[in-house]
């Protein structure tokens, strides 16, 4: 219990935090002064007193659908291995399970989205279905990737195979790798694809699906989406940077571990914000041939596997 | 286990000690329990509600006896009097038959339970001969999955697309209803053409001497046969398309989002969720067991798999741009149907190129989603037919708003419409997940050709089910949420309670397929056995009631229950977290319009708005003929059609051809006396000479 328990409760407090951090990067980066690591914080606290608009007209899901988002999200906090190299709760859920809960929130998300019965909501709604259906079949190809030398989609199975790996670098995975940076720019909202920090009409997609939550609502939404993005990255330094991870439970393998963490995060946040400042955002029917990139990559990746490394 | 030798073992005295003896009494009570209705009635309609209920319980005695047939692994014969001289009738409820009448068995009860509430509204003159038809429909289906011989199949097979034609023309005083009909019975004797085909290959390739004359025709003797690969071929293509035209295979299928909508929902259901197994049977059937695993080829695999890939895209693509929630649901059958062909192909390939496993696992996924889209399909057409009955449209731009009017109902749909979607933790997701496992193994394959087909066909299937994802969120988004779009939506109210009876069935039954996949795999672990020689490796019982780990030891694990504890336990816990910062008030308000006052439904998305994004990337799937207003037009209008690009450039040209050869024919025809003396004197002439020299 000791291990889910703080799994839950450092993705719960980090989460924002990371969103802070690239914020800080990015006002850096564009020559602003930043806010502060803690300025998410801030914003959940002042959401979460502030009072609950209901849209009229809308029925109990719409009030439901954050919650619901909140926990199918947070679940994956308990499967994906951050800590440790192998949760007790692991094998509850592979890789593919974590894609299909992420589809799940993303589904109840529209959901939520077209209660409100405005023409932004369906907009949200569409566009947020529609980048998802082009994101999964890259996603299902980088854990295909992934997954080769483990013969399964287990994340500690994949885990122990790239930590015990006799070649310490795989072409496959460099492939892999980039495919992956692209779809997590799709799948959490953010430039190219979409504008976190956008609300313009015409442009948004994640924000659009959320613009009749206010107040508490509207800060369960929004820090699921932040566990979302920090779950993102977990998986990609599990795959991808697996080095420091502790596979056992003593006080100082653990923190060495949390240090390995916290600096493999730090520099996924700042790469997220240099690729968010150096890019503008892409039309919306050009999406296509960027997740088409995704996918290609990953096949490449794959294929890549059977020519060099077996 | 029981192993039967080919003569029957004697028929026990108690009806019900034996799962075919019980299977049988139903057959039987199905037949008599419709005939009866049918006269019952006529005189009055008070007796629908007890008639259905005893159809209902026929369901549930079927499917009791398909379960007990499974957790015995029994294999029982029986050979009855009557049929062919010299080939009498030949039953047999093996493990694979056994399952599938399980899935009739209960699916059948939820729409009958339904049904009972659903029909009152049928007109009074119709009902007695819809109740005959469902009941015939019902018991041919059984006929179907216990044949052992050619000529019981297709005798039930016929009057199965007979009885179903019937059914699909109950409202027969509208053309376009008559018209689906029409196409459907000529799809389906297109398809019984092809499967008596390969059932005569098949008999006339069995080792002579050993079944003389007709008894060749039995399906055990059939399994001794053995054909050339040529035979072997031609009976592997003809099973595909003959019963690929039943179960929808492009492109045979344009008849099935024709004929499906517009029968009543209860039939939709029947013909959706279960008919189309029996197609899926037919061809497990033909090909695992009586062509037998030994004589298909893996490269075989590969056209199947990707057709099934296929289907499953062109079918979602299709079900997300209509707008007849009905409709949806039938392309959406398209899909489903792919996802199992596309089990089915891994399954060849992998068996045949010697990894068992996987194949196993690929073809237990597929029976897996077979019973799984039983379940919410039936779901899904219930809850379209209370939609188009409190809204009085069958447009989904005329529904709206209905969940706030229908909470139960509403509900009901919302669990089907998560589950056929592919979501954790409902019970398609288990299915789908164990195909992407067998398809994973593509790395085990040697050859790049195959390794890509595979991968292929799993990325297909995940660009499917994300697609349905997006297709569900626009049937329940556009048909339950957001405002009212017509005067109907607008004064719903919900359904009987019959109605919500038989649907919450279906999701009671969705839930278990949930949350109890391995004993499910269990059972169809002991369906597939006899087909495949082999049991399931990585047996599901050596794992516990509550993991699933199809590819031990180091394969991935998931666990459906425990998921669904974690949810439920984070879930409240979430609904804590605003309390932690204390009570805060909450009021309604008008929704943000840019600040103007309006709003109307109209400014919400239309069913054909939120399908845009897909007919602007997938354009080259459909037809589309646009109309858009030109600038400064008085009175603008705007039209768009899509259609389905096999009628014009597959099924018209055929139509063509047909007109243009009855048209020469018609020049023969001059309508004089004297020019038809000619042709019969004629005829007369050559026929007399052609017997002379023969």
């Amino acid at each position: 219990m000791a291990v889910e328990g703080a799994q839950l409760v450092l993705a719960l407090v980090a989460a924002p935090i990371l969103t802070g951090w690239i914020g800080v990067c990015r006002a850096v980066l564009s020559n602003r002064s930043p806010a502060g690591l803690l300025q998410p914080w801030r914003d959940l606290v002042r959401l979460f007193r502030k009072e609950t608009i209901i849209p009229e007209g809308t029925s109990f899901l719409f009030r439901a659908v954050p919650f619901l988002v909140f926990a199918a999200l947070l679940s994956c906090v308990l499967f994906v291995p951050f800590l440790v190299t192998d949760p007790p709760l692991a094998p509850v859920a592979d890789a593919v399970v974590l894609v299909g809960l992420f589809s799940l929130a993303r589904m109840l998300m529209a959901f939520g989205a077209m209660d409100a019965g405005t023409p932004f909501g369906d907009l949200g709604g569409r566009r947020e279905m529609m980048v998802g259906f082009l994101a999964e079949p890259a996603t299902l190809m980088i854990l295909f990737t992934a997954s080769l030398w483990s013969r399964s989609t287990s994340l500690p199975a994949i885990l122990h195979s790239l930590l015990g790996a006799a070649a310490p670098f795989h072409p496959s995975l460099l492939f892999a790798l980039l495919a992956f940076i692209l779809i997590l720019l799709a799948e959490n909202g953010r430039l190219p694809i979409d504008n976190p920090s956008t609300h313009l009409e015409l442009t948004m997609i994640h924000e659009a699906m959320l613009l009749e939550y206010s107040g508490p609502l509207l800060a369960m939404m929004e820090w699921g989406s932040q566990i979302k993005l920090l779950l993102y990255l977990l998986i990609g330094t599990d795959f991808f940077l697996p080095a420091g991870l502790p596979s056992s439970l003593s006080p100082g393998a653990l923190g060495a571990g949390l240090l390995f963490l916290s600096a493999k995060l730090l520099m996924a946040g700042a790469g997220l914000a240099l690729i968010e400042t150096l890019f503008a955002k892409l039309r919306i029917f050009r999406v296509p041939e960027f997740t088409a990139l995704a996918y290609l990559l990953a096949t490449m990746g794959f294929l890549i596997h059977f020519v060099l490394e077996v | 286990m029981e192993e039967s030798p080919s003569a029957s073992p004697l028929p026990s005295m108690t009806p019900f000690s034996d799962p075919l003896d019980t299977s049988l009494f139903v057959l039987l009570g199905w037949g008599i329990a419709g005939v009866l209705g049918f006269f019952l009635l006529q005189r009055s309609r008070i007796l629908l509600g007890p008639l259905s209920l005893l159809l209902a319980a026929g369901g549930i005695i079927l499917a009791s006896s398909g379960i007990r047939g499974l957790v015995r692994g029994s294999d029982l014969r029986q050979v009855l009097p009557g049929g062919l001289p010299g080939l009498p009738f030949h039953v047999r409820q093996d493990p694979l038959s056994s399952f599938f009448l399980l899935i009739l068995g209960g699916a059948a009860t939820g729409i009958l339970l339904f049904s009972a509430g659903y029909l009152k509204s049928l007109p009074p003159s119709r009902l007695p001969a819809y109740f005959l038809r469902t009941a015939l429909f019902l018991a041919s289906m059984e006929g179907v999955f216990l044949a052992d011989d050619a000529y019981v199949f297709m005798v039930f097979w016929e009057i199965m697309a007979l009885v179903s034609y019937a059914l699909v023309v109950t409202e027969s005083d509208r053309e376009e209803v008559r018209n689906a009909g029409f196409l459907y019975l000529l799809m389906a004797h297109f398809g019984s053409l092809l499967i008596m085909v390969a059932f005569f290959v098949l008999a006339s390739h069995e080792p002579s001497g050993l079944s003389p004359g007709l008894s060749a025709f039995t399906f055990e003797s059939m399994r001794t046969s053995a054909p050339p690969t040529g035979a072997a071929l031609l009976v592997f293509i003809c099973a595909l398309l003959g019963f690929g035209a039943k179960a929808g295979l492009i492109p045979l299928h344009v008849w099935l989002p024709e004929a499906h909508p517009v029968a009543p929902s209860p039939a939709s259901a029947l013909l959706s969720g279960i008919m189309l197994k029996t197609a899926i049977y037919g061809i497990l059937r033909v090909f695992f067991g009586l062509l037998g695993l030994g004589h298909l080829d893996y490269t075989w695999g590969v056209p199947v798999l990707l057709a099934g890939g296929l289907m499953a895209l062109f079918g979602i693509l299709h079900a997300l741009v209509q707008s007849d929630p009905k409709k949806l649901l039938a392309y959406s059958s398209i899909e489903n149907i792919g996802i199992l062909f596309l089990g089915i192909g891994l399954a060849i390939l992998y068996m045949r190129s010697g990894h068992s496993l996987a194949g196993e696992i690929a073809l237990a996924a597929s029976l897996y989603h077979a019973i799984n889209h039983a379940f919410f399909k039936s779901l899904l057409f219930m809850g379209a037919g209370t939609m188009i009955h409190a809204t009085g449209s069958h447009d989904l731009n005329g529904m709206g708003g209905l969940l706030r009017r229908m909470p139960v109902s509403g509900g009901f749909v919302l669990v089907g419409v998560l589950c056929i979607a592919g979501l954790p933790p409902g019970n398609g997701f288990v299915s789908e997940w164990l195909l992407l496992q067998a398809a994973l193994q593509a790395g085990s394959l040697s050859g790049t050709l195959l390794r890509s087909a595979v991968l292929l066909g799993g990325a297909l299937l995940v660009l499917a089910s994300a697609l349905a994802a997006m297709g569900f969120v626009k049937f329940y988004g556009i048909g339950y949420l957001g405002l009212p779009r017509s005067e109907g939506a607008r004064n719903a109210h919900d359904v009987s309670a019959a109605e919500k009876i038989g649907m919450a069935w279906m999701v009671a039954g969705c839930l278990l397929l949930a949350l109890s996949p391995v004993r499910m795999l269990g059972w169809i672990e002991q369906a597939l056995r006899p087909l495949t020689g082999a049991p399931l490796s990585g047996s599901p019982s050596l794992t516990g009631w509550l993991w699933l780990l199809p590819l031990p030891p180091r394969g991935a694990t998931f666990s459906p229950v425990i998921l669904l504890g974690i949810l439920a336990i984070l879930l409240p816990l979430a609904l804590l977290i605003p309390r932690l910062f204390g009570k805060t008030s909450r009021r309604q308000s008008p929704v943000w319009g840019c600040g103007y006052g309006t709003r109307t439904f109209r400014m919400q998305d239309s069913a054909g708005s939120f399908a845009q994004p897909i007919r602007h990337f997938f354009a080259n799937f459909f037809l589309m003929k646009r109309h858009l207003p030109e600038p400064g037009e008085k009175r603008p209008t705007f039209e768009l059609t899509v259609e389905d690009p096999h009628w014009a450039y597959l099924y018209r040209p055929i139509l063509r051809l047909f007109q243009s050869l009855a048209g020469l024919a018609e020049k023969v025809r001059s309508g004089r006396i004297s020019v038809y003396l000619v042709y019969s004197f004629g005829t007369l002439i050559f026929l007399l000479t052609v017997f002379r020299w023969m």
